[in-house]
């Protein structure tokens, strides 16, 4: 297991579930006994998927797992906790024409998981008698799994001699209250692409930037409708971190967990930024950070404590109580989430059958509302997922785009939370 | 496609409530109901998904409640049975029934009232006052109460209330080691005054001005470090540990 894996099932708990999912949202309405089939052709082309938790003395670990799962049915919210004591580390869901993947973080990352979601699709079509050519050999017909798919990189990369790295301070966080346990709020919006890469092109950022920036003024947005007393007392940096794929930069194949964050921000002690400024400032800030050695130095950072011998010797349920007190303590010095994990495709065939796709961010109960981005032909989908009560932010970031000339269009489980 | 009135965003056919701003969405009538994008409730009740094992917050509020009422009303049950078999009356039972009444009351007002803190502390004032009068009452209706226990609670109050005022200071350091200190010595000074006039009939300080010698300088101290000092103090410098260069 690799760090990050080994860490989460520890921490995990009803509102903290660790869990991302991908959606596929197809032309036609999703035959459920076609998805099981699909599953269990698609699954042993997956040898690093096979596995689910397993609870040790010192540390969860991966242990195979010879079953072939089922497929369930949509719930009201997504990425909902397995179970008091999860052992499954992935769950296929259907409703409607929509096709969703929930992937548990101790299992593998959203570029990791992509393989295989873009794989169970393919081969759900074409039991569907959707024929397509397959360049890319997606659904993995006979061929043999890359070993390289299953390697702990974050093992591989550690150098004690690299200096520590200096932890942030608390950032800052709206005032919201928690929506009840088994509720998770998933907004997504859809965009044309093409207008929005215009839009970007247009202030010279790229996608990332600049919804990264539309974010942070959002959380600034709502920063403002406080009271003057409640903003001295939460005036804080707005720190949004960004996941950054490590995969190209160390010239990886794994599809373990291979990522790090880093941080942009802007500081709400220093005053209101306006949008170019904040647009300004997450552009350097992104630049800056994306160094190798800077990254390797947030790996060491994350490795360090699993290292720690005496973190190591203490048995699996003390070293959970201390790890989930650090995790709180590392997540509130973030204030949201932006992962963008690209443009998503399938050959011709299969894609006229598609719609969209979509990616939830994991729910947290600190850093509340986390935003996750892909885009698949035409269409860009930005989901905000939140466990805030609340939908303040979601209001100002989607009315933001929309004042920016774009076409935002919107869907959300928030009408159907018994809130 | 409809459209939210306020936000002017564009929605799903099936949405009747913009999830963005909670303005009702009227439904376009050339569009029909529209295909729902999530699973309503009924839906997900005849799923396996562990979320249906959820309570609601107003269910698990019922039972928290009804669990604390459960072992008060078993310890209530016990002292005075046990009271009433060894004496045939209520006699020292009276005390434990008055502080497990309190007791009960000050944690379903804290339960209740745990979002409004001015509720809260006001019904907590009421409780604790009410407690000193029973007792009082109890043993006999000397006037304690009212003398020593009703004035106490006020001044009790009156520190904690300034000291949390006091915490939500922007800068905080070594000013609220300094307000302890302070907020400590007023509390023990309105003690010893408070009961000196009640055996003796006139206010004064005895004990409490040893009290006083202690923590007054301590929080000059830390009022010092923090108020004249900068943010920062090199302590080498200002006490002139050994030369600087």
């Amino acid at each position: 297991m690799d760090n990050a894996a080994k860490i989460f099932p520890s921490i995990a708990s009803d509102r903290l579930t660790h869990l991302f999912r991908l959606t596929v949202n197809l032309e036609d309405t999703v035959q459920p006994e076609i998805l099981v089939r699909a599953l269990h052709a698609v699954l042993p082309r997956f040898p690093s998927f096979r596995f689910r938790l397993k609870a040790g003395f010192f540390w969860y670990s991966l242990v195979e797992d010879p079953q072939l799962p089922p497929v369930f049915p949509e719930s009201a919210s997504p990425c909902l906790p397995f179970g008091r004591t999860p052992r499954e580390l992935f769950r296929v869901r259907w409703f409607a024409r929509r096709l969703a993947v929930e992937f548990s973080h101790s299992l593998t990352d959203g570029v990791g998981a992509l393989p295989f979601f873009k794989a169970l699709t393919a081969e759900y079509l074409t039991l569907t008698g959707v024929s397509s050519e397959d360049p890319e050999n997606l659904r993995r017909v006979q061929t043999f799994a890359d070993p390289a798919e299953g390697i702990d990189e974050f093992q591989k990369l550690y150098d004690p001699t690299f200096p520590r790295f200096e932890t942030w301070n608390k950032a800052f966080q709206p005032a919201s209250s928690l929506l009840p346990k088994g509720q998770y709020a998933a907004t997504v919006g859809h965009l044309s692409l093409k207008q929005t890469l215009a839009l970007c092109r247009s202030r010279n950022a790229t996608l990332t930037e600049y919804l990264a920036a539309t974010l942070l003024a959002a959380f600034q947005d709502g920063f403002r409708t406080m009271t003057p007393d409640q903003q001295r007392r939460r005036a804080r940096p707005i720190r949004l971190v960004v996941p950054i794929n490590l995969r190209p930069i160390f010239r990886s194949k794994t599809l373990r967990n291979f990522f790090v964050v880093v941080p942009v921000e802007i500081d709400l002690r220093l005053g209101i930024y306006d949008f170019d400024e904040i647009l300004r400032k997450v552009h350097h800030q992104l630049q800056a950070e994306m160094d190798a050695k800077l990254l390797k130095k947030q790996i060491m950072r994350n490795l360090r404590g699993e290292l720690n011998p005496v973190a190591r010797m203490l048995p699996l349920p003390i070293k959970a109580l201390i790890l989930k007190s650090v995790f709180g303590a590392y997540e509130r010095r973030h204030t949201t989430s932006l992962s963008n994990l690209g443009s998503v495709s399938w050959p011709d065939g299969w894609s006229k059958k598609i719609r969209s796709v979509e990616f939830t961010p994991p729910p947290s109960p600190f850093c509340r509302t986390n935003v996750g981005v892909v885009s698949c032909g035409e269409t860009l989908s930005i989901t905000i997922g939140s466990l805030s009560a609340d939908s303040s932010v979601e209001w100002a970031f989607f009315t933001r785009l929309l004042h920016q000339g774009l076409s935002v269009s919107i869907q959300s489980n928030r009408e159907f939370l018994e809130v | 496609m409809p459209y939210c009135p306020r936000c002017g965003i564009e929605l799903d056919s099936s949405t009747r409530v913009c999830p963005l701003c909670a303005t009702p969405v009227p439904a376009l009538e050339d569009l029909g109901p529209g295909e729902p994008a999530w699973p309503t409730s009924g839906v997900r009740a005849e799923t396996q998904d562990p979320s249906k094992t959820y309570t609601t917050i107003s269910e698990r509020r019922n039972r928290v409640f009804w669990g604390i009422a459960g072992v008060f009303a078993t310890a209530v049950l016990a002292v005075t049975a046990t009271d009433l078999l060894t004496s045939k009356a209520l006699t020292w039972s009276r005390y434990p029934l008055a502080a497990l009444a309190t007791g009960f009351f000050l944690l379903v007002s804290a339960i209740v009232w745990r979002r409004k803190i001015v509720l809260w502390a006001i019904s907590w004032f009421v409780l604790v006052s009410l407690f000193l009068w029973i007792l009082d009452i109890a043993g006999g209706n000397s006037g304690w109460s009212v003398a020593l226990g009703f004035p106490l609670t006020v001044a009790t109050y009156s520190v904690v209330a300034l000291g949390v005022w006091a915490t939500r200071a922007q800068r905080r350091g070594y000013n609220l080691f300094a307000l302890f200190f302070f907020l400590a010595d007023v509390e023990l000074s309105a003690i010893d005054a408070l009961v000196t006039a009640w055996t003796s009939g006139h206010f004064g300080w005895g004990w409490s001005l040893i009290a006083t010698l202690a923590l007054l300088p301590l929080a000059f101290f830390f009022g010092f470090l923090h108020f004249v000092l900068p943010r920062t103090p090199d302590f080498r410098r200002i006490f002139h540990f050994f030369p600087l260069p």
